[in-house]
Order: C-alpha cells, then structure tokens, then sequence
C-alpha cells in the first residue's frame, strides 16, 4: 500500500513481490501479505494494492483478530501503527460473524470482501477447536517393514 | 473427517506412452524428447505406415484435469508455515506436498497446522514414519 493510485500498485506487485508463492504444476500464484483474504494474487484481494483492506488472523485460544486498514488512508499512508486498526474477537461465531459484517458490508466499507471474510472466520475458528480438541496429533505410523515379510 | 476435492472427474489419458523423437532409439546424441521432424525425405514426416506417430495438437490432456492427482486436487510444493497457510482457503482444490528438503521437526509442525487447517497432505507420514522405525 503506498499513498499512490491502487492501480499503479497492483500492475508494480502482481508479479514481483516477495509475499508470492508458485507452485509449478499447475503454474498456480498464490500471496500470503496481510490483508489477502483468500491467498489469491488477484487485484481484488490483493492487501498490497487495495487502500481498503480487511484481515482476519487467528489470536490466542480460540479468539480472532480482524484488521482493517484506516478508512482515510492517505492520511495515515506514512504512519505504519495509524494505518491498520485490529478488534480482538473472542466470543461465538455468531458474534464474530456480526463483527465482520459491520466491518466490511454493513458499514459499506468493502461489501465484496464480507464472503471471503466470513470463510477465513469460520476456517480459523474451526482450526482452533481442532487444536484444542488435540484430534491433530497426524496419522499413527505405518508398521515395521522389512524384507521377507 | 478428511477432506475432499470440491469436483472429481475421471483423467481420460489418451496417450498414455509417452512419443519418444524419431531416431532417438539409433543415436544417443538424439535424445527422447519429441522434436517434429522436418526432412525432405523422413518417412515419420511423411506418416509412412508402421512409423512412429507423431502427435497433434488434440493429443493434450483435458485442461480440466491437468495436472490434477487421480485424488481430484492439484498439487502446490510448501515448504514452511507461510506456504502453507496460503492453501487455507484453496483446501478444496489444492493439496500440500512438504517439499523434499524440509527436516522431520519441520514437517511435524507443518502437518499438525494443515491438520487443523484442514488441508490435505500427500506426503503426511514421510520422515516421520522413518524415524519411528529406527
């Protein structure tokens, strides 16, 4: 994100930056920067290039942090700790599910990422019941094996 | 509950040996991979009968399942958290593959997270297996 046009960023990061990760067959990009909802090096999710992004990242225990970048961004485009702002949220995911509606639709700030912010939600909860239910521990190994048997 | 691939189809593989280049079986120097012929005088150019077939565009696969495991996903290469936390919303399409460098502790870790992420694995139990073995 810089203090110039979102399209003059995306066409300098769609295919140089350090956060894309390919993979070969299928030649698939995906970006892991702050801000990507889904992974995709796309100009919609891209947290590079948009000035309006939202995130959702996993927090202690089961709660969620859910980012969004400042709403006057130019303002702030210098000022790292101004430009994002980060809401912990530890209830349900009903309660969750609200916070990321207003976040994103309700207050007309990114209607089109409210899907996308919703999935991660859920996934991320999701992931943190697993882990605290410990049914991760992977697959047993398989048996000894040895010649002749 | 392990996870599925949103769609499966069948891989219809038309080809299945591969065309090896014309002469490559007389001179090492001509290796395997296929080159069109172009000679005034070749009788593979020619389509003579009993000669190597050469293929055509309409020899490729389906690009509907290119490149796709007969699982139904598409293989992306990780190699540490990062990578991995990339498919986290791509876990119907795309499964993980721990690259072939990374250390058994690494790979514990990695498998754990995709576990819990729900993404699949293919080469969840390599290393791991070796080491309980010893």
């Amino acid at each position: 994100m810089a203090n110039f046009s979102e399209d003059l960023t995306w066409m300098v990061v769609r295919d140089t930056s350090s956060f894309l990760r390919k993979g070969r067959f299928p030649s698939a990009t995906f970006s892991c920067e702050r801000g990507n909802l889904s992974g995709k090096n796309s100009f919609k999710f891209s947290g590079l290039a948009n000035k309006r992004t939202v995130d959702v990242q996993p927090g202690d225990g089961s709660s969620l942090k859910l980012t969004t970048t400042a709403k006057d961004f130019d303002a702030v485009a210098r000022k790292p700790k101004a430009m994002r702002k980060t809401k912990v949220l530890s209830k349900s995911m009903t309660a969750v599910a609200k916070a990321v509606s207003i976040a994103t639709a309700d207050t007309f700030y990114r209607p089109d990422m409210k899907r996308a912010a919703l999935a991660k939600a859920c996934t991320l909860k999701e992931a943190a019941k697993r882990k605290a239910a410990g049914v991760t521990k992977g697959k047993p190994a398989r048996k000894k094996w040895a010649w002749g048997k | 509950m392990t996870v599925k691939p949103l769609e499966k189809r069948k891989k219809i593989v038309k080809r299945p040996n591969k065309v090896k280049r014309h002469q490559s079986d007389i001179f090492k120097s001509v290796k395997e991979s296929w080159r069109k012929p172009h000679g005034i005088d070749s009788r593979v150019r020619r389509k003579f009968r009993g000669n190597i077939q050469m293929p055509k565009i309409g020899s490729g696969t389906d690009k509907k399942t290119r490149h796709r495991m007969p699982n139904g996903f598409y293989r992306f290469v990780v190699s540490n958290m990062k990578d991995l936390e990339v498919l986290m919303m791509q876990n119907r399409k795309y499964a993980a593959e721990i690259a072939h460098n990374v250390s058994s502790r690494k790979r514990k870790e990695l498998v754990t997270r995709a576990a819990e992420l729900n993404i699949k694995v293919t080469n969840a139990d390599a290393r791991v297996r070796a080491e309980e073995n010893e």
